[in-house]
């Protein structure tokens, strides 16, 4: 299964952290959280959330009160935690009355990325690349390709979490690096 | 740059699991290696899910679904996503495909039935036709009703042609003897071979029976008119003998037919019609 080939960050312990952070331990919930809350981020802020941190925060909360009826590996875990970031982004494009949801260049985006200067010049320029080359892609394209990259989340998963056909979610990837290939070369 | 049909699977998959990749390429790939390593900068929770997390208590927020997200949902956020424009003609395409249903279903209340077929007709190329066949009917009921006093020979088949009778289908009787179409087979041109009214010529065509041989006689741009019983009779006076299509007008029920689709149609038609209805 595609699935168990993804990336896992806590592997083998994931049970046993899942377990302990159902039963209340903070630790496990710390493990969590920093296991899938920089991506989650990075994933909301390049799809243009307008508080990437606070909906981060928001994603987090639901998925901790509802680990009780969760079941499943890391990768499933890993799947969960984006579709829902998924839907509150979805949810709070809503809210924001067709705010447009493009990622922006705007360079005060880049504030606040905190380490030392040299690193946040080389997270700056990384990161206004990032922004423009997501820039090209659909809104559509756009969300598969950072489901797949970011949340590294396999076709089947990037379907269900976007209500897509796998099909439809293969061309769009497909196309959304054809895209990509062109802004680059 | 390599032409996109070269981006097979197999390469999709490795750009994006971060796999090795050709060399060609390898720009691509590093593109998304900048979007996956952007994507991974430490994020401090809120206030409120650090003293969760802390407390390990989650009591009082909604958790998170476990199942997708229903279609209804879906559609309210695809709703949500469109430009004003395109809701609206989302509505229209939606109300004006229902109102089509309800009127071909003929749920309508009256007015609006008729308002909503005549406007479908003219911007679809849908037609509502569930009233011709009525109109053809009483076209036939009125056309052969003025020969009827001229078909005095269908009494000799012992037709039910009594004119007196209500119930004798005004069609009968200017049905050819010689066709005697059962009313439920019209189709089947039962010639009976001692009928003298049916033409010579008559039964060798039994794919056309339903033309009456009444016809010819009468005048071919007034056979619906039920007024001409006036003059139909004059013609319908001509002696029973006669009466069917003289055999110098054989092709006149052709002709008939040729003058205009209602005349063949109400021939067709009205032997059909009555079948059921006697």
């Amino acid at each position: 299964m595609g699935a168990d080939r993804r990336r896992t960050i806590i592997g083998e312990d994931f049970e046993v952290v899942l377990d302990a952070a159902r039963a209340g331990a903070p630790w496990a919930f710390e493990r969590l959280y920093a296991d899938l809350a920089p991506v989650v981020t990075g994933y909301l802020r390049l799809q243009g959330a307008a508080e990437p941190d606070d909906l981060t925060s928001e994603v987090f909360l639901g998925v901790f009160a509802g680990l009780s009826s969760f079941e499943g590996t890391e990768p499933q875990f890993r799947s969960w935690v984006f579709t829902i970031a998924h839907r509150r982004l979805i949810d709070e494009r809503r809210r924001a009355a067709r705010r447009p949801a493009e990622p922006t260049d705007d360079p005060s985006m880049l504030d606040g990325l905190g380490g030392d200067a040299e690193t946040e010049a080389l997270d700056a320029l990384g990161l206004r690349r990032v922004y423009e080359l997501c820039a090209t892609l659909s809104a559509e394209q756009r969300e598969v390709l950072l489901l797949r990259i970011v949340g590294d989340l396999t076709v089947e998963q990037v379907a269900r979490a976007v209500g897509r056909s796998v099909g439809a979610v293969k061309a769009l990837q497909r196309r959304g690096l054809a895209a990509l290939r062109k802004k680059i070369e | 740059m390599l032409p996109l049909h070269l981006l097979d699977e197999d390469a999709v998959e490795a750009l994006l699991a971060g796999r090795p990749v050709t060399p060609g390429l390898a720009p691509l790939a590093g593109a998304i290696g900048q979007i996956r390593a952007a994507a991974r900068q430490p994020v401090r929770p809120s206030d409120e899910l650090a003293r969760r997390m802390a407390s390990g208590d989650f009591s009082g927020i909604e958790p998170a679904p476990l199942t997708p997200v229903p279609s209804g949902h879906r559609l309210r956020s695809w709703l949500a996503g469109v430009s004003p424009r395109a809701r609206v003609v989302t509505g229209a395409v939606v109300v004006f495909t229902g109102l089509t249903a309800a009127t071909a279903a003929g749920a309508l209340p009256g007015g609006a039935q008729a308002r909503m077929e005549s406007f479908i007709e003219s911007v679809t190329p849908i037609s509502f036709q569930r009233d011709e066949p009525d109109v053809d009917r009483d076209d036939v009921r009125d056309a052969p009703s003025h020969v009827d006093g001229a078909t005095a020979e269908p009494d000799d088949s012992g037709r039910p042609d009594d004119p007196g009778s209500p119930v004798t289908p005004p069609g009968k009787p200017e049905t050819p003897p010689g066709k005697p179409e059962t009313p439920g087979n019209p189709d089947k041109p039962e010639t009976p071979p001692g009928k003298p009214e049916t033409p010579p010529g008559k039964p060798e065509t039994p794919g056309v029976p339903e033309t009456p041989p009444i016809r010819p006689e009468t005048p071919p741009g007034q056979p619906e008119e039920p007024g001409n019983s006036e003059d139909a009779p004059g013609q319908a006076e001509t002696p029973p003998g006669q009466r069917e299509t003289p055999p110098g007008r054989p092709e006149a029920p052709g002709q008939e037919s040729g003058n205009g689709a209602g005349n063949a149609g109400n021939g067709n038609s009205g032997d059909r019609p009555h079948g059921p209805d006697r």
